[in-house]
């Protein structure tokens, strides 16, 4: 009697130590049924052979940042060049029109142009749109996407009482 | 150090403020990298919103007779298990989106929801992954890069909301024409 209660009792801390993932609808049965031919790596989690671990990232943020920061550019310096400030700090991304307004050698007391107004708005979008391209650029590299990729091709396996056939292809 | 009348009124704003802003979160991430299967009679529904356009803004997802079923988040996914049979799906945003749904038991279905540029803000949509699209290639990949989510507590969510986008839903299911509509369902066939 005192046995079956030790079995029962080891039974009901095995049942409450189980892993719910490793249970007949856990995803890992999902994964050993698909095999699929990418996943998300999760920490701590053994690598699956056949898979490999690689870091993706979201091409898309990184393509609209660049769009984004090449348009504030192209604002900046075309501002630049319709001003006729040739400086060459005026190229400098973002701060270099200001930086170029700043340093000039104009009499301090002179009230400013409608053109001096006209590059400083428009500096500021340009580099508004700098900033932002920058910081989506950065985003998508900070928020990394750690994966598996398998590398080896399904495994079909015919299972028999007596006998299996296996065919795997290797790329 | 005494703060004035007006200061202790500017400080209790804030604070209803910060923490009627810091609701509870009805979603947290699951450390699996695939949803599970279903049980015996049920189906599972993936939710998957791989895009990280409009990050800040998220959807909330409700069936019709099962009430809310999980909030989509940017580049996240979330599974839902539902007992197999015909079922509505629909997404709160500026503009509602339905998809019907006939679940069979032991399947896995996916749908996609999309979050569209809007002038004042944006929208979301739902959309059918079947096997025979291209969608459907695409999502391993998807469910790979984006973080898997799971409703850890809806009692935060109000039932007048629910009554209400369920509402919303019905009328635009209603103004859907014919090719909107098979985008927006998913057959028996289209589990996997």
């Amino acid at each position: 009697m005192g046995a079956l209660a030790g079995l029962g009792v080891t039974l009901l801390t095995l049942s409450a130590r189980a892993d719910p993932n490793d249970s007949d609808y856990g995803w890992r049965r999902r994964f050993e049924l698909e095999q699929p031919s990418i996943i998300r790596y999760v920490e701590g989690m053994p690598i699956p052979p056949g898979y490999e671990r690689e870091t993706h990232y979201d091409g898309r943020l990184v393509a609209v940042g660049a769009l984004n920061f090449a348009g504030g550019y192209l604002i900046g310096v075309g501002t630049t060049a319709l001003l006729e400030r040739t400086e060459p700090v005026n190229f400098v991304p973002c701060v270099g029109p200001f930086i170029a307004t700043s340093s000039r050698d104009d009499d301090p007391d002179e009230e400013g142009t409608v053109a001096d107004l006209f590059g400083v708005v428009l500096g500021a979008m340009a580099c508004g749109l700098e900033l932002a391209g920058g910081v989506q650029i950065a985003s998508a590299f900070v928020d990394s996407k750690p994966v598996l990729v398998r590398r080896v091709a399904l495994v079909p396996q015919l299972h028999d009482s007596k006998a299996s056939v296996h065919a795997r292809v290797t790329f | 150090m005494r703060a004035s009348r007006s200061e202790l009124v500017l400080i209790a704003l804030l604070l209803a403020l910060v923490s009627g802003c810091a609701g509870a979160d009805p979603m947290r991430e699951v450390a699996a990298p695939l949803p599970n299967l279903p049980r015996p009679g049920h189906a599972m529904v993936v939710f998957v919103r791989p895009s990280s356009y409009a990050a800040g803004r998220s959807f909330p997802v409700y069936a019709f007779g099962r009430g809310f079923l999980g909030v989509s988040r940017a580049s996240s996914w979330f599974a839902t298990e539902l007992p197999a049979g015909p079922v509505t799906f629909c997404l709160r945003s500026r503009s509602p989106a339905v998809l019907r749904a006939a679940l069979a038991p032991g399947k896995t279905y996916y749908v996609e929801v999309e979050a569209n540029w809007g002038f004042w803000s944006t929208s979301g949509d739902l959309l059918a992954i079947k096997p025979s699209g291209d969608r459907w290639r695409e999502r391993e990949r998807w469910l790979a890069e984006s973080r898997g989510l799971t409703l850890a507590d809806s009692s935060a969510v109000d039932g007048d909301d629910v009554a209400e986008a369920l509402a919303d839903c019905k009328e635009e299911l209603a103004s859907y024409d014919d090719d909107e509509l098979a985008e927006r369902t998913l057959q028996r066939k289209d589990g996997r």
